[in-house]
């Protein structure tokens, strides 16, 4: 090895001010080389091609006429695209907030001190996260099944009425919710757990000096507290509950991709994969991609916007 | 392009009020009733549905379809689960997953803390727009791609091969991020300064210092990884088209579509088949990845 | 290049490679090792074939023998009905394809226009067998430009099993020619379920779907003009007279979804009276209601015949195994293994020249009651024409079935039904 250490070895890497003297040196790019190579190649490039095809009557196995925006045209006066884009929001809605409320108010219980077996709680609340989605899919289309599934026997012995599930707009997006929501509760109020724990416990001192019970502590303190990770876990939740696919397409058996018989709970990533992969139109089927990018940048956007309001509150 | 659903891109990036981050004493709570209604309906909620697939798995379809349904286990499950190796070759499916997974965790560590180091540590020209175009494409759905993924695949030649899978899935611009993130917090400056005094190279400094001190970090990243890639559905279900290459999710999903053994209990054998190793990691490693989970949200 | 920079390029590069050749091991593609050479007559062994079916075609047996016979091995992937064919196209467009892929006639048309993507079975004298198959069956799997891309399966001839125990039950002949005399249309046919219904409180149908895809396959033209050149969906009487029956049907359905897990079940349990069925189906029965032996007959159905499925055996071009995997489609459908097949499954044959042999016409189905289902298809299979089916043929009679199922659900009345489902088939072959 070279003795002088002046001239050589760590290139560029940042150290006394007397090292700062930057070499033009390849080493850095060595070291970022292997992830912008693949993610160029499998990650951006594919995404700039999506807006290419997207301007195409493209059939994998047949013609590929070049129609300039006709596909968007088209989108915007499909009815099935502003079915699914509605399906999606209101999925997105059910299944987020009651997720979050309630991982909140698990974390806040979790969060108790005196609690024992406390490890083992947390890791009860994370099974579901570790269950996969297609199995996840399997057992509550079975629980969700009309004529044999457990809700259903639920409801008769308590004196209501079977509900088809699958059949109504309402209620099967509830029941693709609680997919979404069983998965992912508990793995939120573990995040919120994190938080909680790092709250000052001055805060609280001072709220009780000022009278202020648990629940009101609760309220005042905690959730003004929390609010930069409600934040953070709203916009993941959001990311990923726009493209909502694996759940209702199990839900639905047989007519999946079309999220049953009437649409009811065909989501935007199910409608992608229906006309790229059904019907073979990959124009098409990219331009519903590229308005699914643009649906999910705006709510984080929004998102984002929300949180800066709040955090200069 | 991990899959479409999971979501979370790990919560890492929780940002957690920054003051305190020692606990409080536990003085402000007594376990109160309220406490344990809550505590029990979520444990119950959280684990009947698996106790519920053992039910289901052990019984037969007959057993299944009964009004009321039954809530014991049965003593059908052997027989299930040799329908569910009938159906398809469940093992090569679960080695299938093992490879993808395992490969994409740690080529994703390994990828990633290469760049995270190169992006936390050293200078370069371009850095600063690099790395915002990474963090820029943090929140992008990529998977969403897909229709050009596939094209591209097709013209690599790798559909039905889990190359297919296992390739795109070695670099998350999360993943990069993640780790510029730990290099900087637990990496100091001084160290590197000392370690270059020493005359040591670059490259060592990656391996001997920084490696070793993103170690936590690192492992939460590589079990997100593999979770992730456990689980994805949505681009394998695309790619993969035989048997022998499906990863189990597909498996699963074949199941559940053979018109001839649309039969609950079978499919349900498969899924506790799929669902039982992890289970068994999760009971080994519980502790470690609720941990994770929970460091991850403190950190950065 | 520092020797520090050479080792990190050496970790990655050896990382790579690990990575590669744990994934070379385990992809799918090297499964033959030598391709078949047709060359010389000598057909190679040794050689494993992938077969794509959807459910259960009643030939696995057959090829499995077949592969003993040979020395071979066959490998199937059983898919649902519909992704089935969607993995077909989406393998045709990347070229990892099966040996053998099934193609059933909703969709034979729609790959017709893909016929460059299969193998012209010509090339290994699919013509000289050609007169062995009724000519409309052989049709369906030739190409616009007369390359011969598939041979034909069986023949979905229509008729109706019922259940003679829930028949007897509700006070209801059971023997055939007493059934078919309670009604001679199929409005006499829904006016019986009524009744059935009203007696026994139980479903006499499984669903409305099964019913439309019934008179749907009586219709001619179908939805489509009888050139081709035309859809009719929307104006013809016959398939406005076919949604108009099923959607009657409503009210006797026990609305199930076709070929799901509660169909299985509530066909094993005998939750409805009647199962429309083409031949094809009574193996389906079978299998999935093993314990209703001798609990079942059948008669002919209200008017008419008509076909209901039955497929094409496809060879995708880049199978390697091109030559073996037409030796194996040729012998398994030949007129004598598809007479076996009949008496093994009930899948009728597409080999006219066993329509007269007495092995076929004499014989009886002992789970159906010793019913005569050979002479019962046979006659079935004598009335049928060829009806002219479109490449969208299967979009648009799922968006009927969607239709009818937003009836079951009270979505929709039947004429909104009807409507909605004209609206969705335009915008899905728009």
């Amino acid at each position: 090895m070279p003795s002088d250490t002046s001239t050589v070895t760590l290139n560029g890497v940042v150290g006394s001010p007397r090292r700062r003297r930057r070499r033009a040196s390849l080493t850095p790019y060595l070291y970022i080389a292997p992830f912008f190579l693949v993610f160029g190649v499998f990650g951006l490039f594919p995404l700039l091609y999506t807006a290419f095809i997207s301007l195409w009557d493209w059939n994998p196995i047949g013609d590929k006429t070049f129609i300039g925006f006709q596909n968007y045209t088209e989108l915007f006066a499909d009815p099935r695209f502003w079915n699914a884009a509605g399906n999606t929001l209101s999925i997105w809605a059910i299944s987020t907030i009651p997720q979050l409320i309630a991982a909140i108010v698990m974390a806040a219980v979790l969060n108790n001190a005196l609690l024992r077996a406390k490890t083992a709680f947390r890791m009860a609340v994370l099974v579901p996260n570790i269950t996969s989605v297609v199995a996840i899919g399997v057992i509550f289309t079975q629980l969700f099944g009309r004529d044999y599934g457990m809700i259903n026997w639920l409801l008769q012995s308590v004196g209501l009425d079977r509900i088809d599930w699958q059949a109504g707009r309402l209620s099967s997006q509830i029941a693709v919710s609680m997919m979404v929501m069983w998965r992912w509760t508990g793995y939120n109020a573990l995040i919120y757990l994190a938080a909680m724990q790092s709250i000052p416990s001055s805060l609280y001192e001072a709220a009780a000096i000022d009278g202020a019970n648990k629940v009101r502590q609760f309220l005042s303190v905690t959730i003004p507290q929390l609010r930069p990770t409600i934040i953070f876990t709203a916009i993941i939740s959001t990311i990923g509950g726009l493209q909502v696919f694996a759940e209702p397409l199990l839900f639905g058996g047989q007519g999946g991709t079309t999220g049953g018989a009437s649409r009811q709970f065909q989501t935007l990533a199910l409608f992608l994969y229906e006309q790229g992969f059904r019907n073979f139109k990959f124009g098409y089927g990219s331009a519903i991609a590229w308005a699914l990018f643009v649906i999910i940048a705006i709510a984080t956007v929004v998102n984002l916007k929300l949180s800066s309001r709040i955090a200069s509150e | 392009m991990t899959n479409l659903i999971a979501t979370s891109p790990p919560t890492a990036l929780a940002p957690v009020p920054a003051r305190a981050r020692r606990r409080r004493p536990a003085k402000h709570h007594r376990v109160g009733w309220f406490t344990y209604v809550v505590l029990g309906a979520t444990t119950f909620l959280s684990l009947f549905p698996i106790y519920w697939m053992f039910v289901i798995a052990s019984n037969d379809t007959s057993a299944i379809n009964n009004v009321p349904p039954v809530l014991i286990p049965g003593s059908n499950f052997m027989a299930n689960a040799r329908q569910v190796f009938d159906a398809v070759p469940f093992w090569r499916n679960l080695g299938n997953s093992l490879v993808v997974a395992g490969t994409i965790a740690v080529g994703q560590v390994f990828f990633s803390a290469l760049a995270g180091f190169a992006f936390a540590k050293l200078r370069f020209p371009g850095r600063n727009a690099l790395l915002v175009l990474v963090v820029g494409t943090m929140t992008v759905p990529l998977q969403l791609a897909v229709i050009p993924q596939f094209i591209l695949i097709t013209h690599i030649g790798w559909v039905n091969d889990l190359r297919a899978l296992i390739v795109p899935g070695l670099v998350t611009a999360f993943g990069v991020f993640w780790m510029r993130q730990a290099v900087d917090n637990s990496l100091p400056d001084e160290l590197i300064d000392a370690a270059r005094i020493d005359g040591a190279r670059t490259s060592r400094v990656f391996w001997s210092i920084a490696l070793p001190s993103i170690r936590p970090a690192a492992s939460v990243l590589g079990l997100f990884a593999f979770m992730g890639a456990w689980n994805d559905f949505f681009w394998p279900l695309i790619v993969l088209n035989s048997p022998e290459t499906f990863t189990v999710q597909v498996a699963l999903r074949q199941l559940q579509s053979q018109a001839y053994v649309t039969d609950y209990g079978v499919q349900m054998a498969g899924i506790v088949l799929a669902t039982v190793p992890l289970l068994l990691i999760f009971l080994l490693l519980g502790r470690q990845i609720v941990g994770g989970i929970m460091d991850g949200a403190l950190k950065s | 290049m520092s020797t520090g920079r050479k080792k990190l390029a050496r970790a990655a590069a050896i990382f790579a490679a690990v990575a590669l050749t744990l994934t070379a091991c385990s992809s799918g593609g090297d499964k033959a090792s030598a391709p078949a050479s047709s060359a010389g007559g000598k057909l190679p062994t040794g050689q494993t074939l992938s077969v794509w079916t959807f459910g259960a075609t009643g030939l696995e047996d057959s090829m499995n023998k077949w592969a003993a016979d040979t020395g071979n091995k066959v490998e199937f992937k059983k898919s649902e009905f519909d992704p089935h064919h969607e993995q077909l196209l989406t393998a045709l467009a990347s070229g990892a394809v099966p040996d053998v892929a099934v193609v059933e006639t909703s969709y034979s048309s729609l790959f017709k226009q893909s016929a460059q993507y299969f193998t012209d079975l010509r090339d290994f004298g699919a013509d000289s067998i050609k007169s062995d198959y009724l000519d409309w069956r052989w049709a369906q799997g030739v190409a616009d430009d007369g390359r011969v891309f598939g041979l034909p399966t069986d023949v979905g001839g229509l008729a109706m099993a019922y259940r003679t125990d829930l028949f007897t039950a509700a006070g209801l002949p059971t023997d055939a020619p007493s059934v078919e005399k309670l009604w001679s249309s199929w409005e006499d046919f829904l006016k019986v379920g009524e009744e059935y219904k009203a007696k026994t409180g139980k479903s006499f149908l499984d669903s409305t779907g099964v019913l439309f895809q019934t008179l749907y396959n009586q219709s001619d033209p179908k939805l489509y003009s009888a050139d081709g050149k035309s859809l009719v969906y929307d104006t013809n009487p016959q398939i406005k007279h076919a949604f108009e029956i099923a959607a009657r049907g409503s009210s006797i359905s026990a609305k199930l979804g076709a070929f799901s897990p509660e169909w299985n079940t509530a066909m094993a349990k005998g939750d409805y009276a009647v199962q429309l069925a083409p031949a094809w189906m009574l193996n389906y029965i079978q299998g999935q209601a093993p314990e209703t032996s001798g609990k079942w007959s059948v008669a002919n159905l209200p008017v008419g015949g008509g076909n209901w499925g039955g497929s094409q055996l496809t060879i995708p071009k880049a199978s390697k195994n091109a030559a073996l995997a037409f030796d194996m489609i040729s012998k398994v459908l030949s007129p004598a293994n598809q007479l076996a097949v009949f008496k093994a499954t009930g899948n009728f044959p597409s080999t006219p020249s066993l329509y007269t042999d007495p092995a076929l016409t004499d014989y009886k189905s002992k789970f159906f009651s010793d019913a005569p289902v050979g002479i019962i298809y046979s006659e079935s299979a004598k009335k049928l024409k060829p009806v002219y089916e479109g490449p969208k043929e299967r979009q648009m009679m799922r968006e009927f079935g969607n239709a009818l199922g937003r009836i079951d659900t009270g979505d929709e009345t039947a004429a909104q039904a009807w409507d909605s489902a004209l609206a969705a088939v335009k915008l899905e072959i728009g």
